[in-house]
């Protein structure tokens, strides 16, 4: 007995997953947003609104208003197949995938599992992974196959494969593209029609690949599934019987994790960049974190140490129900560094220190700053901190100063000025007041005219009485003092 | 103009939007904003071209201003220089250094080396330019020495006598450092300081536009483009005063603007374009040479020529003469000889069929004296402008034989086609800036979508299709998006080339104007757009493709191949048969005639006569109906209305349009008539009515006429009549003897309908695509009269369609998708050496590969071969006869007759014929699902049975969906089935709820109420479904023209 795992309109589905309203309305699946391209799939609602693939996206739109349009995401498509495959893979380990959104597993040696509970199972396991699903149990891999291609049932069991195949259509068999136009030119919609033609004129026609389709489709054939070993992932997940509400036993499954995870990854000869730890709540959402390691390792005792960490002082809302915590894998070639590239003495000390100063100043406050690409004067961010030396160094070389360096007041100060014939002439603050006896300017700046965000600046260069040289400035909330040069 | 003061700064470095994503504002903006600002002249420097600079000089001189003529040169180390033409000379040189470049560079690039700009330097001003300039764009990596560098580069060609160190300052804090060594590089070198504001636009807000082409150009948007954005918005215009503020320190930077404006002695007038003269004999010349021929043509055209047809030839020629246009029409002439040599078809039309030298020559084809056609529109005393002659020639192959022996006789630097200036539109407009805006692709998409096939301004505001497409009024960004739509809208976007005006040149046309390649290989295009050609007095001759002119000539040629001939210029002018088809409004596939408005009409119109057909091709036209004109005239004809003249003075210029003046010729002859009008105010009038450019050139006129009006005594109500009448003419005036070529076209073309069927849509298919229907449609209408047609078939078609017999056509090979044609005419040889005998044998010896047997074979076109459809399917896909190794297997076609498939079914053939041509030869796709259908859903002939106002159901598929811009919105929709076409009419607010529906579903199910009106049926849609139905193929429609 084989079982076939099918997605119906899996490209769509992967990409329905990532968006919480995206099973009920209509929706559908194109190549690109861009264009005025084709539909490639669309689900249920779509198709009740008359919407199916190989209309364009703007027929879609005739058909369906509120028709929502999704590129196909690759990565999510991946990413979906693995959970796929490993939900296949937790029932046999013979499990084929044959196309992404469908896997064909060897029952045989697990014949006392029930075709129907366990259909019930996987199905329950993929919506819980927000996918629709189809089950397909038939005595061969091909049948199975064509059960899910071409069934609209979630369950169907085929136990007479010869009336099955003679209704089956020919697009079940996936013949390849020119075989299943000229099937159509001719006329042959099922499998059944097809085995009616001889095999010899079908072979002269097509060759070996007609011949294959034309034994497949008698169902006679009996094929070896291509099983591919199972990718490691350098996750961990548990659903616990009981709910945890303490941090020991917590840590203690947490460091069974890591040891595992830590063993997978140096048989794998890969290093740890990252960590996503993620704990199921009850009647709570899930609790996540991502920690980015300063730098990569695989030593258990210092993950453990910064997973530890990290849930310090942590309140959870509810107790918790699961644990997961999956690994970012990362070459130790990707880390090697220049022959005169240095990494700071101990990063693990400094990412320690950083967090800790993090904890007092708020981490919005900490980091490079680094000068932020507008023309607005003195905008700058605080970047993370970088744990090599090497990223310390400027990106690109800074034309040379000019004139006296200019010492900022941050934030500026609010300052009353008065003008002469549209010019700067007497300034005023709580500490300094003066004529001014010179001026240079005024400098205009602004910009994001196209946001709320609208600003615009006008600078002046001022000389005191006192000889002094001050940059102050003009935007819509008044006169700042920018800073003294000098 | 009156200067409340002296001239004080002169701006001579701006670029306009034809600096293609620099740029942003319009060369008539620059002038406009100018001239507010009080500054008496600019230089426009667009980037590479002199693509603006027509625009920039017509409205400096409608302001009294003077347009400097310049451009930024890009060198091959991409510093970017700005040029000003100090004499003709200059500029000339200008223009073969941008031709050479350009034509050796991909379109929209041209790298001229430092050697070549030496090389052509003699009349030019350099200026050191801005930040791209060879000094500045060296300063942030080399500093002092990289100005220094740059500078010795340009002095070494310029010397110091035509360079300027220009000067810019934008308010900006790092400026003052370079600009400081500018000037003292100019005090070390005793060199000219120039200050200039280095404009992009007119106005402050066109910063914007500017930021969103600087995104574009880059490929990003305005979240991420940071410093690639302009820091402020300081490079606009700026009064003498601003500059003179910003410059107080170098108050001889200004002063140098008016010196150099002063030195800078050339301007567009002084362009020097000669026409090319036409060669004669020695001791001859072109104006008895044009007296000969015209002569000559008249005796042919008229055989005896009467006192009147010699007086108005001998005034016509002397004009001719006097204005020196008789070359010009010995040309045109010759270019008309090499058609009638090639057996190319060609018809003058325009203001040109006014002319009766035109028709001696044989240029035109109706004759304007017993017409009694105005010359005046054609031709008068003050004119200065070239003549416009137009011909149209059958497009394709045949048109593009004619265009290219006018490069072979004045070379490719002696001729080139007219450029045509892409703009923005809304869709286009909204697609770069909500890209630029960062807007969700969807968004953009969705916006497109709502108008799949153009604009629709009518009935939808922006608001409401931003609002449709998910950007709604309060999104933080939509303001910008709305602000910068009206900014961005119209702007020049890139350029294309003009489907048929050529310019010729007396020498290098390449000293005239830059030329570039055009899209099309062998093709060059002129920097220039007709109008700006014609109003710089550049010639042009429009060399228009008419699909109808190339389907009539292949009718003729197969009516004298039939050995029944015809001879156009010989048929009834009154046949009965011909005109109760137009009566019946039967007009599918004629020229002209076949859209909607023009089928809803006629039977309105009843048309009995050739100067019906001439009244009704002009009447349906924007002018006439924005006018409010085609209605009361229809009336008139029917009698409901009595026929009257604003002045008894007016009966003989109106009478045959029955009081109603519809054609321009009217209004000029109304202005000559009741204001005293000169020929040369006429010209002026004409010019007002036909360039659409100018409103002020319109109003100026207007004044004019009133004044002459009222000095002729005219009463003010009867004056203000026929200001308002002339006025209706402004936007959209049609000539009379433009409407009389077109009449012509469409009288022979409904005549070869009714008596030459079999030729007339065997012309048609052959020429597709042209005029309103796809060939499904026009093979549905031959049947209704009684055609027959045949598949496409290896055994005996041509390429082309061709008519075995009585009432039969057989369609061509050309007509199969995705099959190659040099497979089908090497596979027409060798079936000429040896017919074919058996598929076998076919396939043995021609040279298709898989996928077009299987076409040919689903097509039926082997059915004459193998059987039918599904056995020739079979039988291709034998391994034997894809090996072509049928020798060694000579039992194969015994072998492969018997095949196993089942024919194909009736429903299967239709799918499959609209799959490989597009057409069926059999019935209707309507009929087969017609069964299925409820039974109230009407057919096209069911309607006439049908009472007024009845409410009812009709299906079919859509052939055609109209939106005339005069229609305020309503939809035409013709929808045909197995029976014939109904018409639907869809009013705005439907339109709007359905418009999607309307524009992409192939099939639809309309119910609405029947209006029967003077021989017309409509159905005023009230709901509007998509018909779905598996049975049915994808359709044509041709639509929104």
């Amino acid at each position: 007995m084989f079982s076939a795992l099918h997605i119906p309109g899996f490209a769509l589905q992967s990409r329905l997953r990532l968006d919480p309203a995206g099973l009920t309305p209509a929706a559908i699946l194109v190549e690109d947003v861009t264009k005025n391209s084709l539909v490639l799939e669309a689900n249920t609602a779509a198709r009740n609104q008359k919407i199916i693939p190989g209309l364009s996206s703007t027929q879609a739109i005739a058909r369906d208003p509120s028709v929502r349009i999704f590129a196909r995401c690759l990565a999510t498509e991946i990413r979906t197949a693995q959970s796929l495959q490993h939900l296949c893979l937790s029932i046999s380990p013979t499990t084929e995938e044959t196309r992404r959104g469908l896997y064909i597993s060897d029952l045989r040696g697990v014949e006392k599992l029930q075709p129907k509970a366990l259909a019930r199972h996987i199905l329950k396991e993929t919506e819980s992974l927000g996918l629709a699903s189809q089950t397909v149990f038939a005595p061969t891999a091909d049948l199975a196959e064509f059960g899910a291609q071409s069934s609209t049932s979630r369950i169907l069991i085929i136990d007479n494969p010869q009336a099955f195949l003679e209704s089956c259509p020919t697009t079940a068999a996936s013949p390849n593209p020119e075989l299943l136009e000229v099937l159509n030119l001719w006329g042959i919609q099922t499998l059944g029609a097809f085995t009616q033609i001889p095999i010899e004129a079908i072979s002269e026609r097509f060759g070996e690949s007609g011949r294959e389709l034309w034994e497949r489709a008698m169902g006679r054939k009996r094929r070896l599934l291509l099983v591919q070993p199972e990718s490691p992932h350098f996750h961990e997940s548990l659903d616990l019987e009981y709910p945890l509400s303490t941090l020991e036993p917590l840590l203690f499954i947490i460091r069974r994790f890591v040891d595992d995870l830590c063993r997978q990854l140096q048989q794998a000869h890969l290093l740890a960049a990252s960590m996503h730890l993620s704990l199921g709540l009850e009647d709570h959402p899930k609790w996540e974190n991502t920690i980015q390691l300063p730098e990569a390792i695989c030593w258990a005792d210092t993950l453990f140490a910064v997973l530890e960490k990290s849930l310090e002082d942590i309140q959870m809302p509810g107790a918790i129900i699961r644990i997961s915590l999956k690994i970012d894998p990362i070459e130790p070639s990707a880390q090697q560094r220049q022959i005169f590239e240095t990494s700071i003495k101990n990063p693990w000390r400094f990412a320690d220190t950083i967090d800790r100063l993090a904890a007092i100043v708020g981490e919005d406050n900490i980091g490079t700053p680094t000068r932020l690409d507008t023309h607005r004067p003195d905008s700058i961010k605080l970047s993370p901190l970088k744990h090599t030396l090497e990223d310390w160094i400027l990106e690109e070389p800074q034309p040379e100063p000019y004139g006296p360096p200019l010492k900022r007041c941050r934030p500026p100060q609010s300052i009353h000025v008065s003008l002469y014939l549209d010019r700067p002439s007497y300034l005023k603050t709580r500490k300094l007041q003066g004529r001014i006896i010179d001026t240079r300017g005024p400098f205009e700046a602004s910009g994001d005219w196209w946001d709320a965000q609208f600003w615009k600046q006008t600078e002046w260069d001022i000389q005191l009485e006192n000889k002094q040289v001050y940059r102050i400035s003009q935007s819509a909330k008044g006169w700042f003092l920018e800073g003294r040069y000098g | 103009m009156a200067r409340k003061s002296p001239p004080a700064y002169i701006e001579l470095h701006a670029s306009s939007a034809f600096s293609f994503l620099r740029g942003a504002c319009k060369p008539e903006d620059l002038a406009r904003q100018a001239a507010k600002l009080e500054i008496p002249a600019f230089a426009l420097c667009d980037r590479d071209g002199f693509y603006g600079s027509p625009r920039a000089h017509h409205s400096a001189q409608e302001l009294g201003l003077k347009a400097h003529v310049g451009t930024e040169l890009v060198l091959s180390d991409q510093s970017v220089v700005p040029i000003l033409a100090e004499t003709q000379e200059g500029y000339r040189n200008l223009c073969k250094l941008l031709t050479i470049s350009k034509l050796r560079s991909p379109k929209g690039e041209a790298h001229i080396d430092w050697e070549e700009l030496a090389e052509h330097k003699k009349g030019l001003i350099a200026l050191t330019g801005d930040l791209e300039g060879p000094l500045l764009r060296k300063w942030p990596h080399a500093g002092t020495q990289g100005i220094e560098a740059g500078f010795k580069q340009l002095h070494r060609i310029f010397g110091s006598q035509h360079l300027y160190v220009e000067i810019q300052r934008h308010r900006i804090r790092d400026e003052d450092i370079p600009n400081k060594l500018l000037v003292e590089l100019a005090t070390s070198f005793d060199l000219p300081l120039l200050a200039t504001n280095g404009v992009r636009y007119a106005t402050p807000p066109g910063r914007r536009v500017c930021d969103v082409f600087t995104c574009l150009r880059h490929h990003t948007h305005l979240d991420a483009a940071g410093r690639l954005l302009q820091a402020n918005h300081e490079r606009h215009l700026k009064t003498a005063a601003e500059m003179r503020a910003l410059f107080a320190d170098l108050p001889k930077a200004i002063e140098e603007t008016l010196h150099l404006s002063e030195r800078l002695e050339f301007s567009l007038k002084d362009l020097g374009y000669a026409f090319p003269t036409y060669p004669t004999e020695p001791g001859d010349n072109m104006d008895a040479l044009l007296r000969r021929e015209v002569y000559a043509g008249a005796r042919r055209r008229y055989q005896t020529i009467s006192p009147k047809i010699r007086k108005q030839l001998d005034y016509e020629l002397g004009l001719i003469q006097r204005l020196g246009f008789s070359g010009y029409f010995l040309i045109v002439w010759d270019i008309v000889r090499f058609c009638e040599n090639e057996h190319i078809m060609v018809q003058g039309r325009g203001s040109a069929a006014n002319s009766a030298v035109c028709y001696c020559l044989g240029i035109t084809a109706c004759d304007p004296i017993s017409g009694k056609l105005l010359f005046e529109r054609f031709l008068s005393e003050g004119r200065k402008a070239w003549p416009d002659i137009d011909l149209d020639l059958p497009s394709g192959d045949r048109r593009e034989r004619v265009i290219q022996e006018i490069y072979r006789r004045y070379g490719h630097t002696g001729a080139a086609m007219t450029a045509n200036v892409i703009k923005y539109r809304g869709r286009s407009a909204i697609r770069e800036i909500g890209k630029v805006l960062n807007f969700p692709e969807e968004a953009i998409s969705r916006f497109s979508a709502l108008s799949p096939r153009g604009d629709y301004p009518h009935t939808l505001e922006l608001e409401n299709q931003l609002e449709q497409s998910g950007i709604r009024a309060d999104h933080p960004r939509a303001p910008a998006l709305k602000k910068l739509y009206e900014q961005i809208y119209g702007l020049p976007r890139h350029l294309g080339q003009h489907s048929g005006g050529m310019v010729i040149c007396q020498g290098r046309l390449d000293s005239i104007v830059p030329l570039e390649n055009a899209s099309m290989p062998g093709r060059s295009v002129v920097q220039w757009d007709k109008d700006d050609c014609e109003q710089l007095g550049i010639i042009k001759v429009d060399l228009l493709g008419l699909g109808m002119m190339a389907a009539i000539q292949d009718a003729i040629t197969l009516a004298s191949e039939r050995k029944r001939p015809i001879d156009l210029a010989k048929i009834p002018k009154d046949d009965p048969a011909t005109y109760d088809l137009m009566c019946a409004a039967d007009t599918i596939g004629v020229f002209q005639i076949e859209s909607r408005a023009q089928m809803a009409t006629l039977p309105r119109m009843k048309p009995r006569h050739f100067y019906d057909l001439v009244v009704e091709v002009a009447i349906i036209r924007p002018g006439p109906i924005v006018g409010q004109l085609a209605h009361p005239y229809l009336e008139r004809r029917a009698g409901k209305e009595p026929i009257t003249y604003i002045d008894q003075r007016l009966v003989p210029v109106l009478e045959r349009t029955l009081g109603i003046p519809l054609f321009q010729e009217q209004v000029l002859k109304m202005a000559m008539v009741m204001a005293n009008f000169s020929g040369s105010q006429a010209e002026r009038l004409r010019k007002a009515l036909s360039f659409h450019r100018s409103e002020v050139l319109m109003n100026r006129v207007k004044t004019e006429l009133e004044t002459a009006l009222a000095a002729n005594g005219i009463e003010p109500e009867i004056r203000e009549r026929v200001v308002a009448a002339i006025s209706s003419f402004a936007l959209y005036g049609f000539p009379e003897s433009h409407a009389i070529s077109f009449a012509m076209l469409a009288y022979s073309s409904a005549y070869l309908k009714v008596h030459y069927s079999e030729e007339f849509y065997t012309g048609l298919l052959n020429n597709q695509p042209m005029g309103f229907y796809s060939a499904a449609t026009l093979v549905q209408d031959a049947k209704r009269r009684g055609l027959r047609f045949e598949a496409p078939c290896v055994k005996n078609a041509s390429w082309l369609a061709t008519i075995p017999g009585e009432k039969r056509i057989r369609l061509g090979l050309k007509i199969l998708k995705n099959v190659g044609k040099s497979s089908i005419l090497h596979m027409l040889e060798i079936r000429d050496e040896q017919p074919f005998s058996s598929i076998f044998d076919f396939c043995r010896r021609t040279r298709f590969n898989p996928s077009e047997l299987r076409v040919l074979a689903s097509a039926g076109a082997l059915n004459a071969l193998a059987g039918d459809r599904r056995s020739a399917l079979w039988a291709v896909e034998s391994s034997s006869i894809q090996a072509n190794d049928l020798f060694n297997n000579p039992n194969t076609e015994l072998i492969e007759t018997n095949t196993p498939l089942q024919p194909m079914s009736w429903q299967e053939r239709v799918q499959t014929d609209f799959a490989t041509t597009g057409v069926t030869v059999g019935a209707h796709p309507m009929r087969q699902i017609r069964n299925s259908l409820p039974r109230h859903m009407r057919r096209a002939t069911d309607l006439e049975q049908c009472s007024n106002d009845s409410f009812v159901a009709i299906a079919g598929a859509v052939i055609c969906r109209q939106r005339p811009g005069t229609a305020r919105g309503v939809v035409f929709i013709s929808l045909e089935d197995e029976t014939g076409v109904a018409n639907i009419i869809v009013y705005p607010k439907m339109f709007e709820e359905r418009r999607l529906t309307i524009v992409s579903e192939p099939f639809l199910k309309i119910y609405g109420i029947v209006q029967k009106a003077e021989g017309t049926i409509h159905i005023k849609a009230r709901r509007i479904e998509p018909m779905l139905a598996p049975e049915l193929p994808a359709g044509a429609s041709h639509d929104f023209h």
